[in-house]
């Protein structure tokens, strides 16, 4: 293997210049320190552990999650525990303590893995994510960041900053991971359920489901179906044959296709369920 | 290529020239002469290399040296003061919890992680603490034995 080298920029705009298809931004490292084994073009590490920053913040309205926060620092957290805890069980679940101590928020979605955990949970609280790249800031929508597995609108040229959502006193979540096991699995579905609620009646659902396409996917027709029911009228059947008849999973090492459409469907009722009754 | 780097480890600065991509496993073991710290499967997978950066457990098969400079690294070394094994080390020894041994300094080094933050586990909290970290010999049981009994020693 040729040698790696690993800078250290002292500035973003330094950090930015660096960038190219030979380079991989690290922060964690817990995805790129596999990575590197097969992407023998890879010869340059960007560490952004000296620019980017760690932590979370409450403004009036909305909470800011920066990109160096660990799963363990969302886990710990009592500000994502109030207004995510979706999030907050989603990253209690990825693989185990010493991955989460290290591991990146920012690297988990900048990783864009179908399969990542942190993405589902941060989608149904409408999340948007701040990045820069060489035409300056921008701020969009989580939803419209991912274009592929592994790949984003930032196109390995940018550098995700932070995430905010806003404060929302009448949203419920809830999520939900199926993997092999508990420890250390990488999910063969993983599930995200928001509702905006007017009492029982829901104005808004946020239904999202990983593992299950190339990229992590809100089910329109269950997100519709939900739109302005009072819960106890919703039919639970017909929720689940809408998501089973929406996604098309595929076959792959850690599961089969027919197995994972049965589950997701399963699980996105069992979260849907879950949001209303036991979330916040 | 080459790099000097000054390493902290176990209270003491290590002053080392590695090459650049070195992973922080290989130069305890190799360049500093600390084997106690383990390489199982290099992928994150078995938690034998566990160390402390900063004070919490981190995985140094993937973690590059030159990351882990002006960081304080604990590894199992580091526990004992003045030839006294530290409470945990004890718990683990009375517990009879080691047999091959060769994952046992990754368990210590995540159960020190464990009980700093919580002092008092749960037994679903030391399986999910322990979660990380993979025995082929014991079985568990008694890995878990040594966790509760850690626990009470330092109390
Ligand atoms: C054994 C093991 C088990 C795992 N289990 C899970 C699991 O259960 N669930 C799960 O979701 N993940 C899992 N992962 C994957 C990984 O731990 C997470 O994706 C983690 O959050 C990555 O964060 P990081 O900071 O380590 O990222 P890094 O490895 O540093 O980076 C990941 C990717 O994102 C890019 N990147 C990082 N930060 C930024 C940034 N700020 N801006 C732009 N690009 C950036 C990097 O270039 C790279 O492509 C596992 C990994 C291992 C090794
Ligand atoms: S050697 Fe690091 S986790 Fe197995
Ligand atoms: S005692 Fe042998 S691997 Fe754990």
């Amino acid at each position: 293997m040729v040698g790696l080298s690993i800078v250290k920029p002292t500035c973003l705009e330094e950090a930015l210049a660096l960038l190219n298809d030979d380079t991989f931004v690290i922060a964690g490292g817990t995805d790129v320190a596999i990575q590197v084994h097969t992407k023998p073009n890879v010869t340059k590490l960007v560490d952004v552990n000296g620019i980017l920053k760690k932590g979370i913040e409450e403004t009036k309205d909305s909470v800011i999650i920066y990109a160096l926060t660990t799963h363990t620092d969302v886990m710990e957290s009592p500000i994502i525990a109030k207004w995510a805890p979706a999030l907050k069980q989603a990253c209690s679940q990825v693989a185990a303590t010493q991955i989460r101590n290290m591991g990146t928020i920012g690297g988990n979605v900048s990783n864009a893995s179908p399969a990542g955990d942190s993405i589902p949970a941060l989608l149904v609280v409408d999340t948007k994510v701040t990045y820069v790249d060489a035409q300056g800031e921008k701020t969009i929508a989580l939803k419209d960041f991912f274009t592929g597995p592994g790949k984003t609108v930032m196109n390995k040229r940018g550098l995700v900053t932070k995430f905010e959502f806003a404060k929302a006193d009448n949203l419920k979540t809830a999520f939900t991971k199926v993997g092999k096991r508990n420890a250390m699995a990488i999910s063969v579905v993983n599930c995200a359920v928001g509702l905006y609620l007017d009492g029982d009646k829901i104005e808004k659902a946020n239904i999202v489901l990983g593992s299950i396409a190339p990229t992590t996917l809100h089910i329109k027709k269950a997100e519709e179906y939900l739109f302005g029911r009072k819960f106890a009228e919703v039919d639970l059947n017909a929720f689940w044959s809408l998501v089973f008849n929406s996604i098309n999973p595929i076959d792959d090492i850690r599961s089969t296709a027919a197995y994972r459409k049965q589950v997701a469907a399963n699980v996105a009722r069992s979260t849907l369920i879950t949001a209303y009754e036991g979330g916040k | 290529m080459k790099r000097d780097i000054t390493l902290k480890i176990n209270g003491q600065s290590y002053e080392v020239r590695i090459e650049e991509d070195a992973l922080l496993m290989d130069v305890l073991r190799k360049n500093l002469y600390l084997p106690g710290t383990k390489k199982g499967c290099g992928e994150g997978e078995c938690g034998a290399c566990t160390v402390l950066v900063d004070g919490v457990s981190e995985l140094s098969c993937l973690m590059y040296a030159v990351m882990a400079e002006g960081k304080e690294i604990t590894t199992i070394e580091g526990l004992s003061k003045g030839g006294k094994l530290d409470p945990i080390q004890e718990a683990f020894v009375e517990a009879s919890a080691v047999q091959c041994g060769y994952c046992i300094p990754g368990m210590i080094m995540s159960t020190k992680n464990l009980l700093d933050k919580n002092p008092h586990p749960t037994e679903a909290e030391i399986l999910d603490g322990m979660s990380g970290n993979i025995c082929r010999c014991t079985g568990y049981k008694k890995i878990v034995d040594a966790v509760k009994l850690a626990a009470e020693k330092r109390a």
